[in-house]
């Protein structure tokens, strides 16, 4: 069977959490530039607000794609910990075989 | 805190121990771990002490449990039982001599187990090789004889006698079958070749599968040769060939029919041995995985026993009483503890024999002891790795717990990067107990010992974050103070509003051009601010200001800390000529200033008595190179508007900080130049009236130690006076760091944004990746590199700035005797 786990145990885990942190503050973006927020801007290129409801936009996108990243990298890391337990079991397997 | 103001008071004591429980005595007193053994004789070496037989058998249960761990690596099985056995305490003599028997047991069935493998291996190996020349060689004979099938005839059973008889033209042929390894072939035939002058004939086909060697079990590849040649002498030189090329040479029947033969009986053979070899693979496994259940924790009560006579070898043998008698250091406070290990120890050796513990007088240094907690022990390290405390000083550790962060976090000020140390920080915290044995190497171990330090620096850098309203470069507002009108903004062309171009120019005086200030913002600093043309000089002024009161306050505290010290040591010439002088220095200048830095924060422009701000560092300087006459008018800060009254002040402060000075450099070296003067002359009085006697039981405070000559003392308290006094100078300059280190992080934090994420915001797939360089550079660089930066600040402020006002750091560790420490290897001696 060819292995679907193409990200390493640690690999997963750090997609993981910047796909937590991605969401969240991304999210909170969008949230803040469809308000207008006047911290953020400078981040609008022509200060029109248009232009912040865009960038409201786009935010929300990207962190939808940073949910698409966290069910792949939660997929992974099952994966990855299936295939720890089953070396783990082929291991006691072998050490208590010959009871 | 009352365990860490300062060491633990620390006893001296001898310890008679009979010699029938001491070994049972000392792992008890290992188990509690509070007690620190003297070497008693120092200048024996190893060899000569008592117990050097028993260490001996110690390194020789290692050395085998070595030697079974070394087997069970091979196999990849798991070791088990340290655990538990670090938990128990150390097992009796008894139990130690039937360790050494099983050891013993297990060590001779162990290596009767791989001789009998290893044999077993080799057979296997002859078999195998001589099945594949069986195999091989096959296919020549088998060309060779259907050229010569019409002319075949019969001939003898040897490998010397002639193989191909019917070719008359090569007469008589014999030939020579082995195994040689592969990379030994072409030196192999290159010297058949020269030897026997072209007159042999090889061939060779490699072996597909690589053989085993069975003494070190690598894989090696061999081929299978025939060599076929004419005559007695050639066939001696090829073999001696073969063997110095360490070629295995088998015999090879002539006949097909005995060939075949030879082959089906080497066949069942090998399925024999192979047979016979798993059994003895299956034992092996079975005899190592019963090993591997215990020898963790074998492993670590060998280290127990070793420990324990390691130990005993340090106490002196009183051989007509029949104890051993060591002299210890305790912790006074913990004695009942160590009493009742004792009394543990004899009753678990089954005897009435008391061990004794009686307290000596002495007169060397204590060692310092600190009693710290998980929380704590990170903290006190901090203060340990500068030097660890003089005996009984106070302590500056528990100041530590909260100015450390606090420092830290003046300098890391970011409410998103705190939180997210603080989560870290947590993670660890929360999972201590299952990350306490991972093995993560030596960064891995010095971020979980500082756990706790990084949560709270977390969690001060959050509270500076709201302080300085910064996360991640941008401010969280909550109702700004600033009213900024945004009606007036025209429309433009394509009818959308636009809003705001111009960042507005904040004044501190309440006014800017489109707005004013309605109140103060209700914690930390407004929120516009954040957006306004103005931001960096406002934040710079107020950091640095923040800065200078942040360290004159902390030099202040280090100075009280001092008063302490000498009034634990009774030292009260120090507290009336240095005590009093510094701190009064140390206010004049520097405490004025914090006061005039709060009451310009805290006065409106126009309460001033000439409606402008005067610069508080041009004032500093003023006080000194204007002395006496009174500030320019545009400089009065307070009082009356000519600034009389001001410049009386700073006159009177000016004058008692350089009264310090002479004060602190002489007072008390001539004080006690005039004691030890008079002691002389009483001394001298008392010689001439006869009376010799009881001269030295006089002993006044204040100078216990420091008896030198007048030169000796004018020298040190010049150095003391000088370095005090520039110090308070150079000390606050370096309090500036807390600023400068602010207006990096927050400058990195800010270009990050504005070249990063800033980039992104024009499309959504952008914005992805923009996203994802951030946060990996917000980790990378301002959390970790930025966060050691200012961790390595803040521990030079604590270490320089704040510890010399008071900290002598002279001492040396308390090092119990105890099973934790050695079972971490941090006992040199025992190890």
């Amino acid at each position: 069977m060819v292995s679907l786990n193409f990200c390493g145990p640690k690999c997963s885990h750090c997609c993981f959490v910047l796909s937590i942190w991605g969401i969240l503050m991304l999210v909170v973006l969008g949230a803040l530039f469809k308000t207008n927020s006047r911290a953020l801007r400078s981040d609008s290129s022509d200060n029109t607000v248009e232009d912040m409801h865009n960038i409201g936009q786009n935010c929300f996108i990207a962190a939808g794609l940073y949910g698409a990243t966290l069910l792949i990298s939660f997929w992974q890391m099952r994966l990855s910990r299936k295939a720890a337990q089953q070396r783990a079991e082929l291991r006691t397997e072998n050490s208590y075989s010959s009871y | 805190m009352g365990t860490l103001w300062r060491s633990q008071e620390m006893g001296r004591a001898k310890l008679f121990v009979p010699s029938e429980v001491s070994y049972e005595v000392v792992s008890a007193l290992g188990d509690i771990g509070l007690v620190q053994f003297i070497d008693a004789n120092p200048d024996l070496n190893a060899f000569q002490r008592k117990f050097v037989n028993e260490v001996r058998r110690c390194d020789e249960m290692e050395r085998k449990l070595r030697f079974f761990e070394s087997e069970i690596e091979k196999l990849k099985l798991e070791i088990n039982g340290a655990e538990e056995a670090a938990s128990m305490p150390a097992p009796d003599m008894k139990g130690m001599h039937s360790m050494e028997a099983e050891f013993d047991r297990l060590e001779r069935e162990m290596k009767e187990i791989n001789n009998n493998e290893q044999v077993l291996k080799k057979q296997n190996l002859e078999l195998t090789e001589l099945h594949e020349i069986l195999n091989r060689t096959a296919m020549f004979f088998d060309e060779a004889e259907s050229a010569t099938a019409a002319l075949s005839a019969d001939t003898a059973d040897s490998s010397n006698t002639p193989l191909l008889e019917a070719d008359e033209r090569s007469g008589q042929l014999a030939f020579v079958t082995g195994v040689i390894a592969r990379e030994r072939v072409p030196g192999f035939e290159r010297l058949l070749w020269r030897a026997c002058r072209g007159n042999v004939f090889l061939r060779r086909v490699p072996i597909d599968e690589p053989v085993h060697d069975p003494t070190t079990g690598d894989e090696i590849h061999k081929e299978v040769f025939i060599v076929f040649y004419q005559g007695e002498q050639l066939g001696n030189r090829v073999k001696k060939i073969c063997e110095g090329y360490d070629a295995t040479i088998y015999p090879c029947p002539n006949l097909p029919s005995k060939r075949r033969e030879l082959r089906e009986g080497v066949k069942t053979r090998i399925l024999d041995l192979q047979n016979v070899l798993h059994r003895t693979e299956d034992h092996r496994r079975h005899v190592l995985s019963t090993i591997a259940f215990k020898l963790g924790g074998w492993i670590v009560q060998v280290k127990k026993i070793k420990a324990i006579f390691h130990t005993m070898n340090k106490f002196n043998v009183d051989g007509t009483r029949k104890s051993l008698i060591a002299e210890v250091w305790y912790p006074l406070a913990r004695v009942d503890e160590i009493q009742h290990a004792l009394r543990v120890g004899t009753s678990r050796a089954g005897s009435d024999m008391q061990a004794i513990l009686n307290d000596i007088p002495h007169d060397s240094k204590p060692p310092t002891a600190y009693f710290t907690t998980k929380f704590t022990r990170g903290f006190q390290s901090i203060v340990d790795a500068y030097g660890v405390a003089t005996y009984r000083e106070v302590n500056p550790g528990p100041f530590t717990i909260i100015t450390f962060p606090f420092l830290f976090a003046v300098m890391f000020g970011d409410l998103g990067h705190g939180f997210l140390m603080m989560l870290v920080a947590l993670m660890l915290v929360l999972k201590e107990k299952s990350l306490k044995n991972f093995d993560g190497g030596e960064i891995w171990d010095t971020m979980f010992n500082g756990r706790y330090i990084i949560l709270l620096m977390g969690l001060f850098s959050m509270y500076t974050g709201f302080v300085y309203n910064d996360i991640f470069s941008k401010a969280l507002s909550f109702g700004s103070g600033w009213s900024i009108s945004e009606e007036e903004i025209p429309m433009n062309i394509t009818g959308s509003a636009t809003l705001e171009l111009r960042a507005p120019y904040l004044d501190l005086n309440g006014t800017l051009h489109n707005g004013d200030l309605r109140h103060a913002y209700a914690f930390g600093i407004d929120p516009m601010w954040q957006v306004s043309e103005n931001k960096l000089t406002f934040t710079n002024s107020y950091k640095m200001k923040l800065s200078v009161i942040l360290g004159v306050l902390q030099m202040l505290f280090g100075v009280v800390l001092s008063l302490f010290n000498h009034r634990f040591f009774k030292k009260s010439l120090r507290i009336w000529h240095e005590f009093i002088p510094q701190t009064l220095f140390l206010s004049c200048i520097f405490g004025y200033l914090v006061i005039c830095i709060l009451y310009k924060w805290s006065t409106p422009l126009d309460d001033f008595p000439n409606q402008s701000a005067p610069s508080l560092l041009i004032m500093l300087i003023n006080m000194f190179l204007r002395f006496g006459l009174p500030p320019p008018k545009e400089q009065v800060l307070y009082g009356d508007k000519e600034g009389n009254l001001q410049g009386k002040v700073q006159m009177a402060l000016v004058v008692i900080a350089v009264v310090c000075v002479p004060w602190m450099l002489l007072t008390r070296p001539l004080i006690l130049r005039s004691r030890q003067k008079r002691r002389e002359r009483e001394a001298e009085a008392r010689v001439r009236a006869g009376m010799l006697q009881g001269s030295d039981d006089d002993h006044d405070d204040g100078h216990g130690d420091e008896e030198h000559s007048f030169g000796e003392m004018m020298v040190h308290q010049a150095i003391h006076t000088i370095e005090f006094c520039l110090g308070c100078i150079s000390n606050t300059a370096s309090y500036l760091r807390l600023w400068a280190l602010s207006l990096a992080h927050a400058q990195l934090s800010e270009v990050l944004w504005d070249m990063v994420l800033h980039n992104g915001f024009t499309s959504w797939y952008l914005l992805f990746c923009a996203f994802a360089v951030w946060a990996v550079l917000t980790i990378g660089v301002l959390l970790i590199m930025e966060g050691l930066s200012a961790f390595l600040h803040a521990l030079r402020l604590h270490w320089v700035e704040f510890q010399n006002k008071f900290y002598d750091g002279n001492g040396y560790l308390f090092t119990p005797f105890h099973f934790e420490r050695v079972l971490k290897g941090q006992d040199d001696d025992a190890a």
